[in-house]
């Protein structure tokens, strides 16, 4: 059986327990009872002894809190009017600087829209000046076309006047030149550009020929073609004695014509009008 | 008045983007006599040269109640095309679409550097007939060649017909497009393997058999009228060989002899066929005059003589024997009692023959190491020319305006047929155009005659 003193000493350690207990909850909160950990806590105090002077302690810790709570909810009221200025500060700025930039888009508006303006002058003056430049070339233009009729005209009458000369120079010469042996050579050197314009047609019309494949060997097929100065055709004509079928004498008439133009450029003093292609294939 | 060729040499420095081509020609010229008669320039052209016809088929415009259909001018084009003398002008080159003649501006077409070209209108539908209405124009000289109303119910057929026209048109052979072939398919293995006597358009399209059989069939040959196809069987166990009419499907057994009847080939009037017979002991050639049934022995020979070809005059034969080792060309008249004279003497192998229309030249099945090809000898200067790729070709067959051959090749294990080129100098420059079948092992391609 236990003494009065120990039930006493009990009874003390007990309160002192519960109070204890109410300081945890109030210094740790809620979370500390939770059901699973509640049944400890009295274990743990029944192992120690507490000293009054702890419980003293304990409660003037405890008024220290509940005063430090008081103090802290000050400052949070501070720190909120604190924020609720500053926001009121920011949005007073934000404002003064979207007044700033508007008055600034504004400012740019209008500077572009007085550089249209000069602009459009420009142009404006421009097209003036352009008008004026095209109006003055005009106006040289036909001057220098009176200029080149003038000239044209002078050299006209310089040409005539030189053929004229010529001509007597080359009657004078003509009658110099009696001898036969040059006569020979001025012959020859005509006959030359003649070959050459002779060789350039028969080379294009040998590659306009795309020959069908009933052609047969031995074949001699002659056409007469008619051009006009600048080597247009105007005619091409397989003549008699063509022992071919349609599809050759066609292929002949089509390679004059896929030559066209025959080479002039050059040749005009040697210009012919007609011509005979002979078309041979040998097989 | 002469000129000396050799002053022309000179000319070449004056032409400058053709200086050296005027050089080779110029030196190649034998004789470029400018000569005056009457104050006449003649100027010979000595040469030109061979290629496709470059031509433009612009899709006809369609002016039928049917949808829209592109069959006609597609066909023409592919038709053309694949006779290898012609250049179809690209689907993407036709920057102008014209339909009539009217709207055809020659520079346009000049400019693209075609020679010709085919315009036309559809009209009709497929009840009442397709109405064509087309034209050829020469873009060169400005002439029209051709203007043609055709009526057609079927417009691949229509198409055919319309390439004939400017095949021959254009080249002075008469088309082949409208034609027929004769093959023979085989599908399946082993017990289960079916073969097929088929007839189609010549290129490949609208295939339908005339018999079917689980025995082999071989060897279809053309009556030169186009009515009937004679062929191998062997639907009674021993070889025979039969004609059938190709309209009617209507058949008749001409010999079942002992031994091998094989290779029949009708003569060029149809009355008679050469064909093969064993019934000796040994293969040899013989004549049949179809009405009454009587033979003529050809051939006497220990050897193996087989597939007969006739020549176009009907009076000698053409054949395969190896009476000097290996197989090779003979030839042997129908008529007197000549010993057969051999054709071929280039290639260690020349079997099957096949002769032009013309007579002048023959393809055959060339063979040299077990790489076997398609062949053409050309009987007058004897030039023989290679015209398919090998390695395992065989049966050509002339399509009957010379321009073609059509013959059978291995492509894996199964057998396809192809069609090459062969007129002009253009032969076997090409590739061979492969026809498009349904599937099955197809060989023995015979090319029919011209339609009437």
């Amino acid at each position: 059986m236990r003494s009065i003193g120990t039930q006493r000493l009990l009874a003390a350690v007990q309160a002192v327990a519960i109070h204890v207990v109410f300081g945890v909850v109030v210094f740790f909160g809620l979370d500390f009872a939770t059901p699973a950990v509640q049944p400890k806590i009295p274990l743990r105090i029944q192992a120690s002894v507490v000293a009054p002077a702890q419980v003293e302690e304990m409660r003037e810790r405890e008024t220290e809190k509940l005063r430090e709570e008081a103090a802290e909810r000050r400052r949070e009221e501070q720190r909120q009017a604190e924020q609720k200025r500053e926001a009121e500060e920011k949005k007073r700025q934000e404002q003064a600087a979207e007044a700033r930039r508007r008055d600034e888009a504004a400012a740019a508006l209008k500077e572009k829209q007085d550089m249209a303006a000069r602009e459009r002058q420009l142009a404006d003056e421009r097209q003036r000046q352009i008008e004026q430049l095209r109006a003055e070339r005009e106006q040289l233009e036909q001057q220098r076309k009176e200029q080149e009729k003038e000239i044209e005209r002078i050299a006209e009458q310089r040409r005539k006047d030189e053929a004229e000369k010529a001509r007597r120079l080359e009657e004078e010469r003509q009658k110099q030149l009696m001898d036969l042996e040059n006569q020979q050579m001025a012959s020859a050197e005509r006959v030359s550009l003649e070959q050459e314009y002779f060789a350039a047609i028969q080379l294009v019309v040998m590659q306009s020929w795309r020959r069908p494949p009933t052609a047969q060997p031995g074949l001699k097929c002659r056409v007469r073609v008619d051009q006009t100065p600048g080597g247009n055709v105007a005619s091409a004509q397989v003549m008699t004695g063509c022992a071919a079928d349609e599809v050759v004498k066609r292929s002949i008439v089509e390679a004059i014509y896929r030559a066209e133009p025959l080479p002039y450029k050059g040749y005009e003093d040697v210009f012919r009008r007609t011509f005979i292609f002979e078309f041979q294939y040998d097989g | 008045m002469y000129f000396d060729v050799h002053l022309f040499l000179n000319f070449n420095m004056m032409v400058d983007s053709m200086k050296r081509l005027a050089c080779i020609f110029l030196l190649a010229i034998a004789s470029l006599a400018a000569q005056a008669q009457s104050d006449d320039v003649v100027i010979v052209i000595p040469e030109g040269w061979e290629g496709a016809v470059p031509i433009a088929v612009v899709p006809f415009a369609w002016q039928s109640s049917d949808p829209a259909d592109t069959t006609l001018t597609d066909v023409i084009g592919s038709d053309l095309r694949r006779s290898g003398q012609f250049q179809i002008l690209p689907e993407e080159d036709l920057i102008e679409r014209p339909h009539r003649i009217s709207d055809v501006q020659f520079g346009t077409w000049r400019r693209l550097e075609v020679d010709y070209i085919v315009v036309g209108e559809i009209g009709g539908d497929s009840e009442v007939g397709y109405a064509v209405e087309w034209w050829l124009v020469n873009v060169v000289t400005g002439q029209t060649l051709l203007a043609q109303r055709n009526r057609t119910g079927d417009l691949r057929k229509g198409a055919h017909e319309i390439a004939d026209r400017i095949f021959e048109e254009l080249l002075n052979v008469p088309g082949v497009f409208s034609t027929r072939i004769a093959y023979v398919t085989a599908e399946g293995a082993g017990d289960d393997r079916n073969y097929a006597l088929m007839v189609a358009d010549a290129d490949g399209h609208n295939a339908q058999s005339m018999v079917r059989s689980r025995q082999p069939l071989l060897s279809p040959s053309w009556s030169p009228d186009g009515e009937r196809v004679a062929y191998v069987s062997f639907e009674q166990g021993n070889s025979s060989i039969i004609i059938q009419e190709v309209a009617t499907g209507s058949r008749r057994a001409i010999a079942s002899f002992k031994g091998i009847n094989g290779a029949p080939s009708f003569s060029p009037d149809g009355s008679r066929l050469a064909l093969t017979l064993s019934r000796t002991g040994n293969p040899e050639i013989y004549v049949m005059d179809i009405s009454s049934g009587r033979l003529k022995q050809l051939t006497n020979h220990w050897a193996i003589d087989t597939e007969p070809a006739w020549d176009v005059d009907g009076r000698s034969i053409y054949f395969t024997s190896d009476r000097g080792g290996k197989p090779q060309i003979y030839r042997i008249s129908t008529i007197g009692d000549d010993k057969p004279q051999r054709v071929t003497r280039r290639g260690e192998y020349n079997a099957r023959v096949s002769v032009s229309p013309d007579g002048k030249r023959l393809a055959m099945v060339h063979g040299n190491n077990n790489d076997y090809r398609i062949a053409v000898l050309d009987l007058e200067t004897d030039l023989v020319s290679v015209v398919s790729k090998g390695p395992l070709d065989e049966s050509p067959s002339f399509a009957p305006n010379g321009s073609m051959l059509l013959y059978a090749s291995r492509k894996g294990t199964q057998g396809v047929l192809s069609a090459v080129p062969v007129l002009g100098v253009t032969a076997g420059s090409q590739a061979a155009h492969q026809l498009v079948f349904a599937q099955g092992d197809i060989r023995e391609p015979a090319w029919g005659p011209y339609r009437r």
